[in-house]
């Protein structure tokens, strides 16, 4: 069973890039969350949230970018997800409206695209 | 019939993802079917584990994999016995879908899946356990 990671890259100074990998369940969140939550909502900025390589999404995973997504906008921030051809997950975040709340891309472009917009 | 008791602690919920999929399999159950179960398999036991009060860590919480027979319909049967605080899903109502980010609550989203991929859900308490039946059919009924 896959581990959870989190990377960044800070691609313009406001411009970040954050990609989770593995499973979002409950153990999986505990061991991200606040790393994420600290470089998603710090500050306003740009954040594109890639989650191509995540194999797993529960409603607890869903919980904490919402809870960042809503943070960020809050301080006057931007946040879109990147799913690539991921259907697990696009099929989660369709089900509980999570897409029609917050920008969802299937590449790189459109979401740098969506971000400055 | 596959049976599995795990302990009511977060790490136990990716042995029974691991046993549902190793299950499933044996079941023959559809790749994507198997991914739907074990969100809802998560989803219950993680909400357990936050609701459930200090009964369900007294008691194994125990799973059931059953195959349906093809007469009703080609398909699986998830049961979770546990002996928290009495929950039923069955008769909890979902909140509306968010308008906006702001309008947007953490509360309801995982049995808002759970709705949105079993075909059937059932729920009793027996000996003072909860028992919680998901089913999930992926042809038609004849």
């Amino acid at each position: 069973m896959s581990s959870t990671s989190i990377e960044h890259e800070d691609l313009a100074e406001d411009l970040r890039c954050i990609r989770l990998a593995g499973r979002l369940d409950m153990v999986g969140v505990g061991e991200i969350e606040m790393r994420f939550t600290s470089l998603a909502a710090s500050k306003a900025m740009k954040v594109l949230v890639d989650l191509t390589g995540v194999s797993f999404l529960a409603s607890v995973g869903l919980r904490c970018i919402i809870h960042s997504a809503k943070a960020l906008d809050q301080k006057g921030g931007k946040m879109v997800l990147l799913l690539g051809d991921n259907t697990v997950v696009r099929g989660t975040l369709d089900t509980v409206g999570v897409s029609e709340i917050i920008p969802v891309c299937h590449d790189a472009a459109a979401a740098m695209a969506a971000l400055a917009g | 019939m596959s049976c599995l008791e795990i302990r009511a602690e977060a790490p136990e919920l990716r042995r029974a993802s691991a046993w549902l999929q190793e299950h499933g399999e044996r079941l023959a159950v559809p790749p994507d079917q198997i991914d739907r179960l074990e969100v809802c398999l998560n989803e219950v036991l993680a909400n357990l584990l936050e609701h459930g009060g200090p009964p369900v860590g007294s008691q194994p919480i125990r799973l059931q994999l059953d195959a349906i027979t093809r007469a009703a319909g080609a398909g699986v049967r998830l049961v979770i016995s546990d002996g928290g605080l009495p929950f039923d899903p069955v008769v909890a109502s979902d909140k509306p879908l968010p308008a906006s980010l702001s309008e947007a609550s953490p509360g309801g989203l995982g049995l808002r899946l759970v709705r949105a991929y079993t075909d059937g859900m059932a729920y009793r308490v027996l000996d003072d356990r909860n028992e919680l039946s998901i089913e999930m059919h992926w042809t038609t009924r004849s």
